[in-house]
């Protein structure tokens, strides 16, 4: 491996990323009932860099991470149509968030040392990406208590919410009403 | 990347564009602020083999008040629609349309008699133009004429003006004391383009109200709802309202951004809210 320093994974084979990202988000969102658009209130992540030796450093790229994770989880998204044709080539068709989009994040440090790398680093950056996911997931599920609402499609467009809404209101045999508060539930005989 | 050679004029008065597109409009663009014809170009979905500027032209923008209509000049800036004091104080849904369109960017160059002959369906002043019964000046070699709004959109991208033709002002039938309007739309982020837009308009008195729905067809969707607000605009009467746009708005656009499904429901959704709240501007 010449002049770079390598940790070599279990089998002593290559590995050129020698930590895994650590981080667990929780996130406030707002869902329009009637359209499906949600709006995230309030997000903190709590990760774990191991030895942080640059906070500045460490924060910035986990800003990055929540972003691009968020960015995933609610707007972006490769598609083709049936000839093959990319159909989201130019940034007017891939839609990425932008500060607009963006909640105040609250970021919340572990420092537990690697034992595997030099000066007991992780990576920091990843670790805000992946839990985004599952967070803004739960969220809008946990929104609508009273539904059987299960989120297994990504990104969170309001198309593909207010589906996943309709559809659960079918489930629980719950007729949509005009004023979206007025929620009745139907009364099982 | 434009790769392909063409000509540019740079004219400065309206009858020198008139005669530069008595002579070549068939293979003329009309270059205003750009913001659509410039990605088409780069696209190279647009290829024409001469582009004239409308952006030295004197005279094609300012607004004005003329008895009971507002009139705009074409190569009025976004911006400036969104900020001018006559705009907000007679036709204030226009404003609100004005605020929404693209960024900061695109509404300092666009113009507004651009995105109108543009015709793109999720343009945000259609749905504006057509419920306020607007009118566009068109004016060519041959004289002048003034089209309805809904005469004027023909379909996608496509509008009534000829090859030799130049839009040259918008005019927009003021508010009247007690009247109320809205605009809303509903996107994906703050400056993509609406999935599905709505203007309303509450006259004094509930004498009479329209709404026109942007991004489902060709055109807007106008729907007469003076019927459903006679009484008051209650919630059943939001409600009759809803379902009454929805099925105006059946074989709805489906794109990336929602279903035709989703776009007829949310013309619906769109229309009560849209419809409440001009209600509730009314002055």
């Amino acid at each position: 491996m010449g002049n770079i320093y390598h940790q070599p994974e279990t089998q002593g084979r290559f590995s050129n990323y020698p930590a895994w990202p650590f981080g667990s988000s929780a996130a406030v969102v707002e869902v329009d009932p009637e359209t499906g658009v949600v709006r995230i209130l309030d997000y903190t992540l709590v990760e774990d860099a191991g030895t942080v030796i640059n906070p500045l450093l460490v924060d910035a790229n986990l800003h990055g991470g929540i972003t691009q994770g968020i960015g995933s989880a609610m707007f972006e998204s490769i598609e083709y149509d049936e000839a093959g044709q990319l159909q989201t080539a130019t940034l007017m068709d891939y839609t990425i968030p932008t500060a607009v989009e963006m909640p105040n994040f609250d970021i919340e440090h572990q420092e537990t040392p690697s034992p595997f790398t030099p000066m007991g680093m992780k990576g920091a950056g990843e670790s805000g990406v992946g839990s985004s996911l599952g967070a803004l997931c739960s969220a809008i599920e946990n929104a609508f208590p009273e539904l059987d609402l299960r989120i297994t499609e990504l990104p969170l467009t309001p198309a593909r919410v207010w589906r996943q809404i309709r559809e659960a209101e079918e489930r629980a045999g719950i007729q949509q009403a005009g004023e979206a508060q007025v929620q009745i539930r139907a009364t099982p005989s | 990347v434009i790769t392909q050679e063409f000509d540019f004029h740079a004219p400065t008065g309206v009858e020198e564009v008139l005669g530069l597109l008595a002579e070549h409009g068939d293979e003329a663009k009309l270059l205003a602020g750009g913001m659509s014809l410039m990605p088409t170009m780069n696209l190279g979905l647009a290829r024409p083999g001469r582009v004239i500027s409308l952006n030295h032209v004197r005279g094609l923008d300012g607004v004005r008040v003329d008895g009971p209509d507002l009139r705009i000049g074409a190569m009025t800036r976004h911006a400036q629609v969104a900020r001018d004091p006559l705009i907000a104080r007679h036709a204030p849904a226009l404003q609100e349309a004005a605020a929404l369109v693209g960024d900061p960017q695109v509404r300092n160059r666009g113009t507004i008699g651009g995105s109108l002959s543009h015709a793109d369906p999720a343009a945000d002043y259609l749905p504006v133009m057509a419920v306020l019964g607007g009118a566009l000046v068109i004016r060519s070699a041959r004289g002048e004429r003034t089209l309805p709004a809904d005469e004027f959109f023909v379909d996608v991208l496509q509008t009534a003006l000829e090859p030799d033709e130049l839009l040259v002002e918008v005019v927009v039938p003021g508010l009247g004391d007690g009247d109320g309007s809205a605009y809303r739309r509903l996107a994906r982020v703050e400056g993509s383009f609406a999935i599905v837009s709505a203007a309303g308009v509450v006259r004094a008195g509930r004498a009479g109200a329209r709404v026109a729905i942007g991004g489902v067809a060709g055109q807007p969707v106008v729907v007469d709802v003076g019927a459903q607000v006679a009484d008051g605009v209650t919630p059943e009467a939001l409600e009759q309202i809803a379902r009454a746009v929805e099925a105006a708005c059946g074989g709805a656009f489906a794109d990336l951004s929602g279903d035709s499904d989703y776009r007829q429901a949310m013309a619906g959704v769109y229309a009560r809210r849209v419809i409440e709240a001009a209600a509730a501007s009314s002055r």
